[in-house]
């Protein structure tokens, strides 16, 4: 199985701990599943990757699904090609503290190929309320519910 | 044809845009731009001018250009003022009214109306459909609790979407919004919420239905309960809509006040751009 990550930056962030913790476990099972992380911009990493890590633009090219884990990074998912799934993983409610656009905004949380995902029930119930209904709830970045929803 | 206008009233906004439409304009801001350089330089034929605005100097001033028509926004007429109009509230009281006419100057007292030059043609958008939706582009600090209170609960029983320029601290505030999108977010909404009693007009003329904010929460949930009932609803929100598009936009109240000052060419004009409007829409 392959998959794909977009984050901002793997620098010092509670997302990037999370996420190269979790990834770093899956890793160690030793099973067939290869899930890469595409950066916007490359950041200094505290702990070291036991995944490949690409720049952000080698995701046009990357014919399977995709989960971007921010406003910006969704934004460029929409538009590239070739994913075959476009995930939205609602690490943060942005729109509650970053001054948006609504209809910007809107135009990516309810975008037709966009299928979000929560962080818990409480973060799902306020994007069903606020956007779409989100597909899968998804606690801070758990491999095996991870590789349950991208398969 | 120039007309020049200080900062009028929020009700007015959409009559100084309607003006803006037909009319060379120019803001004028009193405190940055002293009015003997605007009356020489700019050489306006019209002066829209809000009573807060007035001083000594530019009552003199205009008394200096007799032939600059001076519609003067407020509840009265300064001492050796001699405006073109007076354009009062017809809500003044009846003893502020009194005083006024005793006065020998021309009076309209002017309705308000939707501002269809930025905020129309609404079209529904499945994205923004909600049970409420609250444009926020003030808040008056001793409303702000009771807002809070009743978005929240409103909140915890209804799809809600709260926009605009002033933040609320709910999470249901989702940013700021466009003209646009406000159109947009009047037709697909079930109802609007109208706070301070200035949006329902313009929620009207796009098709929606505006909840006044003054009714309890008791009272809001129930209108919410009933919902729309799907014909009867549409057809009242068509009549509404035809309603206000043929009586009371802000190119209606700019045609009674060219209408006033007997110009007929720009009032013509003001006419012809009305009618362009509202065809897409009566059609």
């Amino acid at each position: 199985m392959r998959a794909g990550i977009i984050v901002d930056a793997l620098g010092v962030s509670q997302l990037a701990m999370t996420l190269i913790g979790e990834l770093n476990q899956l890793h160690k099972l030793n099973e067939p599943i290869d899930i890469v992380v595409f950066y916007h911009r490359y950041d200094k990493l505290l702990k070291s990757p036991l995944f490949a890590m690409l720049q952000e633009q080698e995701m046009w090219g990357f014919n399977v699904p995709v989960m971007a884990t921010s406003l910006a990074t969704a934004k460029r998912l929409i538009s590239s090609v070739k994913p075959t799934k476009k995930f939205f993983y609602v690490w943060d409610l942005e729109w509650t503290f970053d001054n948006h656009e609504f209809s910007n905004i809107s135009s990516i949380y309810c975008h037709p190929d966009i299928q979000l995902i929560a962080r818990s029930q409480e973060h799902f119930d306020i994007i069903s309320d606020c956007w779409q209904e989100p597909v899968a709830i998804l606690e801070d970045f758990n491999y095996e519910r991870l590789v349950d929803i991208l398969r | 044809m120039k007309i020049i206008s200080t900062e009028l009233p929020q009700r007015h906004y959409g009559l100084v845009r309607a003006a803006s439409q037909v009319m060379d304009f120019n803001i004028w801001t009193p405190q940055t731009y002293p009015v003997y350089d605007v009356l020489d330089e700019v050489k306006p034929d019209i002066i829209f001018i809000d009573l807060k605005q007035v001083n000594r100097l530019i009552i003199a001033a205009l008394n200096e250009y007799p032939h600059v028509k001076v519609v003067l926004f407020g509840q009265g007429v300064p001492r050796d003022m001699n405006p073109s109009i007076l354009v009062a509230s017809p809500t003044t009281s009846p003893m502020i009214r009194k005083n006024i006419e005793s006065e020998d100057h021309a009076t309209l007292y002017l309705r308000n109306s939707a501002n269809i030059v930025d905020i129309f043609n609404g079209q529904y958008n499945p994205d923004y459909e909600c049970d409420i939706a609250y444009i926020c582009n003030v808040i008056k600090p001793d409303t702000y609790e009771d807002q809070i209170v009743k978005l929240a609960n409103l909140a915890e029983r209804y799809k809600i979407k709260v926009v605009g320029s002033a933040r609320i601290a709910i999470p249901q505030f989702l940013g700021s919004i466009t003209y646009v999108a406000t159109a947009d977010l009047y037709r697909s909404a079930s109802f609007s919420l109208d706070y301070y009693g200035d949006q329902q007009l313009d929620i009207a003329a796009n098709g929606g239905f505006a909840m006044p904010a003054n009714l309890t929460l008791d009272e809001m949930y129930s209108i919410l309960d009933d919902k729309r009932d799907g014909k009867k609803t549409s057809k009242a929100i068509n009549a509404l809509q035809r309603s206000i598009l043929y009586s009371d936009t802000c190119y209606h109240r700019l045609i009674e006040i060219l209408d006033t000052l007997q110009l007929s060419d720009i009032s013509l004009k003001a006419k012809q751009k009305l009618g362009d409007k509202i065809s897409c829409v009566l059609e």
